[in-house]
């Protein structure tokens, strides 16, 4: 979760890019069309180009993707996994903001349930964005306590300076880690470095 | 503040008497500091976001300040200069800048604004209307500015006056001049308040235009009267702190707490 433009969108693609390059079966849902998503991906040096990933968007991808249409978004989903079940799965969204900013956020709670549990059947992972300053705290904490794991990426202003800074704020199998993290994103990826002040 | 620099340059070369103004002082200290921490705010925003089109939102509202400034300075300076050829090439430039300046900054949030909106809703057909207007946008100002090349070369004291004024005889010159500020004006009046009303979930982007809108209305009140010297000084200050404050809240700035930072481990001596 993250201020829009601080690059949550690129840490998708990377994410994308990387299960691809290991053979993984990836799904990407998105509000954008594929020809938008093409173009930030070149921005970000992400190449998928040789690889692709399974689309559900708003525009140009195998399944149309409709921000109105929570069962379609739910059936789709279960049954694209159910496909690919011998694979190992990466699921990336950016839908999770547009959903509860279009829909009350406990039917968007109760669907997410539902479909985590399915999704936990296969060997897959999901990773979703979700924009800041645009929901009601209590949103955000129901939000967070239903993923296993939640990074946090905001900007900081450090004297004269701005830093864009990552915390880890929960990740299920892993101790809690207090600390801010320096991330930039490079022509390999996402680097990120321990900040020490 | 290289615009501002080069300004400043090319007027000491040209003019050497502008600078014993004590108005041109008062304006340097003045405004440097003010707009200078705007200027500095908004680019270091943009260097820190990752995605274009926030990026560009930040360039525009950075070079915004650079050109009110630019344009503020080029307004009190030429008022004591006696050349009409500097004048008018001075004013002509500076306000043609500011104008695509915020012509462009206008653009860049439009845009932005569509990418946060959950439905990516395209605010009263933006995304078709930009082009033919970037279109006619250049259009105008390669008209006006060979209109200005061949009023300086010629020293045509009638077309120097007419675009110090905006004031002319023909009715095509008079709609081009014009053409760029009236829709730039129409498009930051109607579009901008439509996202903003639009995007009601975004406090951020609220903020940053509730802030540009008091700069707004700042300038108008400056450029509308001659105010005694108390108020232009202190209207020219409250135009550049809205403008730091709407830099500024271009994005959420959160505060580093102390309890959270992981102390710097020294390696142990060898």
């Amino acid at each position: 979760m993250g201020p829009p433009g601080i690059g949550k969108e690129a840490l998708g693609y990377w994410f994308t890019h990387s299960g691809l390059v290991q053979n993984d079966f990836c799904l990407y849902t998105t509000r954008l069309s594929t020809r938008e998503v093409l173009q930030d991906v070149k921005a970000f040096n992400v190449d998928f180009s040789q690889r692709v990933p399974f689309w559900f968007a708003s525009g140009g991808g195998q399944i149309k993707f409709d921000v109105n249409d929570l069962a379609g978004l739910s059936y789709n989903i279960k049954d694209i996994l159910k496909k690919n079940s011998d694979r190992r799965i990466r699921v990336v969204t950016d839908v999770l903001s547009s959903l509860l900013m279009l829909n009350q956020p406990d039917a968007i709670y109760k669907f997410l349930t539902q479909l985590f549990t399915d999704v936990k059947q296969y060997d897959s992972v999901v990773l979703a964005t979700l924009e800041e300053g645009m929901h009601p705290p209590n949103v955000l904490a129901a939000m967070q306590q239903l993923f296993d794991g939640v990074v946090e990426l905001r900007l900081y202003e450090e004297g004269l300076r701005v830093l864009p800074l990552l915390r880890i704020r929960k990740m299920r199998g892993v101790p809690p880690q207090p600390g801010y993290y320096n991330f930039s994103f490079s022509k390999t990826g996402m680097e990120v470095k321990a900040y020490s002040g | 503040m290289i615009a501002g620099l080069v300004s400043t340059a090319s007027f000491l070369l040209f003019v050497p008497d502008a600078f014993i103004s004590y108005k041109y002082a008062a304006f340097l200290v003045i405004t440097v500091p003010t707009y200078s921490y705007s200027v500095y705010w908004a680019f270091s925003i943009r260097r820190v976001l990752a995605v274009r089109l926030y990026r560009n939102q930040a360039l525009g509202m950075g070079v915004i300040v650079i050109a009110i400034w630019l344009t503020l300075g080029v307004f009190f300076t030429t008022q004591s200069l006696s050349s009409l050829q500097l004048t008018t090439a001075w004013s002509t430039l500076s306000f043609y800048f500011l104008i695509v300046v915020l012509f462009y900054w206008i653009d860049a949030s439009m845009l932005a604004s569509r990418r946060s909106d959950p439905l990516l809703r395209d605010t009263l057909y933006w995304s078709k209307l930009r082009i033919p207007l970037w279109g006619l946008n250049f259009v105008t100002i390669g008209v006006v500015l060979t209109i200005l090349g061949y009023a300086e070369i010629t020293d045509n004291v009638t077309l120097l006056n007419s675009l110090n004024s905006g004031d002319f005889s023909n009715l095509i010159l008079a709609v081009m001049y014009n053409f760029l500020s009236v829709i730039t004006l129409f498009c930051g009046v109607i579009f901008l308040p439509a996202i903003a009303i639009r995007a009601k979930w975004n406090k951020t982007l609220r903020k940053h235009f509730a802030w540009f809108a008091l700069f707004a209305v700042l300038l108008f009140i400056l450029l509308m009267g001659s105010l005694p010297p108390p108020i232009g000084p202190a209207l020219v200050l409250g135009i550049g702190y809205t403008l730091y404050r709407s830099s500024k809240s271009l994005v959420p700035l959160n505060r580093i707490s102390p309890l959270d930072v992981v102390p710097k481990v020294e390696p142990p001596p060898p």
